[in-house]
């Protein structure tokens, strides 16, 4: 009896949340026209966007024109109300673009952390802008490009060289034999497939491979850390066939030995992957051969 | 783009392979630290011993050289100070070679460097 009660009660409170919902709707709807009746509808509905304080915030956002060479980079600040803003850096700086100023450039595409466009360094860490939060008790938030990479303009690195690198250690599987007749598909078990977990998530956003003071001062002979769990990845992967000459050309003072196990690769990542285990792995399996 | 050597598309050559120079130096490497680890225990808890002070005197500046050459490789690589890196290279050679002779003389001759460490510690 009194199971039934609550079901009765539970099915009450639907229909009113209900009700709820179609009412913020239309206050939601109402706000965007300048009369009386909606005004007062909009001071009763809490969280609305209209009836906050502006909370502004500035960003300093580093700033260098390829079409004016001789003017040294600097960092510009622009003010944003971060009551009218989504909740990301990467709003902030869509934001900015649409509304303050349109020559600011920056790649990004999926805002959701997927595609790795929109690295950046940010307050000092290198991380995905989607991914970022704004501070909301800092009064200020410095924006920089990918450290100690070539600028293209503004927000965006070159990268090239990183690209080059990681075509290097033959990102793609690789079979001694061929597949016989019928065969269409790599099998790999199940405990195989699970060591691939954790690498295969990378997105080559290229967080940890500027983060890294070797790959700084050597990039152009040091793989970086990035490239190495790549590298790493196709080497356990059950199905490859060429994991020891894949670490057999790795067999020189500076594509892997660079790593001194500085460890910022694994602390900046933003998709919380540990290159730092990779290149060790790798170093532990050469040091056998 | 003149930092990019090549065409973009082309993946990069990686440096001509050398075992010594990879896996085998870093294996050495980890070798000398694990010894060091042994013989620095049983000089503390035991004192100074001529044969303990003996490996201390050979496995310490190996382990240094190692080291700073990695320093000088990071720092200074052939590739971008040819000078330098050579001018360094050596000194480092010439500087390990005379600690070397310099701990085999302090070791037979004075009182050895378990001994020195301790009193430099009362100091």
């Amino acid at each position: 009896m009194s199971l039934l009660a609550l079901s009765k009660n539970s099915s009450f409170f639907r229909v009113s949340r209900h009700i709820l919902e179609i009412t913020t709707c239309n206050t939601r709807f109402l706000t965007t026209t300048p009369s009386q009746k909606a005004q007062t509808v909009a001071s009763a509905s809490a969280g609305s966007i209209a009836n906050k304080d502006p909370l502004v915030k500035t960003f300093s956002i580093y700033r260098w024109n390829p079409d004016k060479p001789a003017e040294k980079p600097h960092l510009q600040q622009y003010q944003v109300d971060l009551n009218a803003c989504g909740p990301m850096v990467l709003d902030a700086l869509i934001k900015i673009k649409n509304e303050q100023d349109s020559t600011l450039t920056f790649r990004r595409s999926c805002r959701e952390g997927i595609c790795g466009s929109c690295a950046m360094n940010i307050n000092g860490a290198n991380t995905l802008a989607c991914l970022a939060k704004i501070d909301r008790n800092a009064s200020s938030t410095k924006i920089y490009p990918l450290p100690h990479m070539y600028v293209v303009k503004d927000l965006v690195p070159d990268l090239t060289h990183f690209y080059k690198q990681y075509k290097s250690i033959e990102p793609f599987l690789k079979k001694k034999t061929k597949p016989k007749a019928g065969e269409r598909e790599h099998y790999q078990s199940i405990a195989d497939r699970k060591k691939l977990d954790g690498l295969y998530e990378c997105i080559l956003c290229a967080c940890c491979s500027t983060s890294c003071p070797s790959y700084w001062w050597n990039s152009d002979e040091y793989l970086g850390p990035a490239v190495l769990l790549q590298a790493y990845r196709w080497m356990i992967d059950s199905r490859d066939d060429y994991a020891q000459e894949r670490r057999e050309a790795l067999q020189n003072p500076f594509s892997v030995y660079r790593c001194h196990t500085i460890m910022n690769c694994t602390r900046t990542c933003p998709k919380g992957l540990n290159p730092g285990r990779a290149i060790a792995m790798i170093k532990k399996e050469m040091a056998l051969e | 783009m003149k930092y990019i050597k090549g065409s973009v598309n082309e993946a990069v050559a990686l440096p001509p392979r050398d075992k010594v120079a990879g896996s085998y130096h870093w294996d050495f490497e980890r070798l000398l630290s694990l010894t060091l680890i042994p013989l620095t225990i049983a000089s503390v808890l035991k004192g100074a011993h001529p044969i303990t002070d003996l490996g201390l005197g050979v496995i310490l500046p190996f382990h240094c050289h190692i080291g700073f050459d990695a320093m000088i490789t990071d720092y200074f690589p052939h590739r971008r100070n040819p000078v330098l890196n050579t001018v360094f290279a050596w000194g480092l050679r010439g500087a390990t070679l005379i600690a070397l002779y310099g701990c085999y003389e302090f070791n037979t001759n004075d009182v050895g460097l378990t001994e020195l460490v301790k009193k430099v510690w009362h100091a």
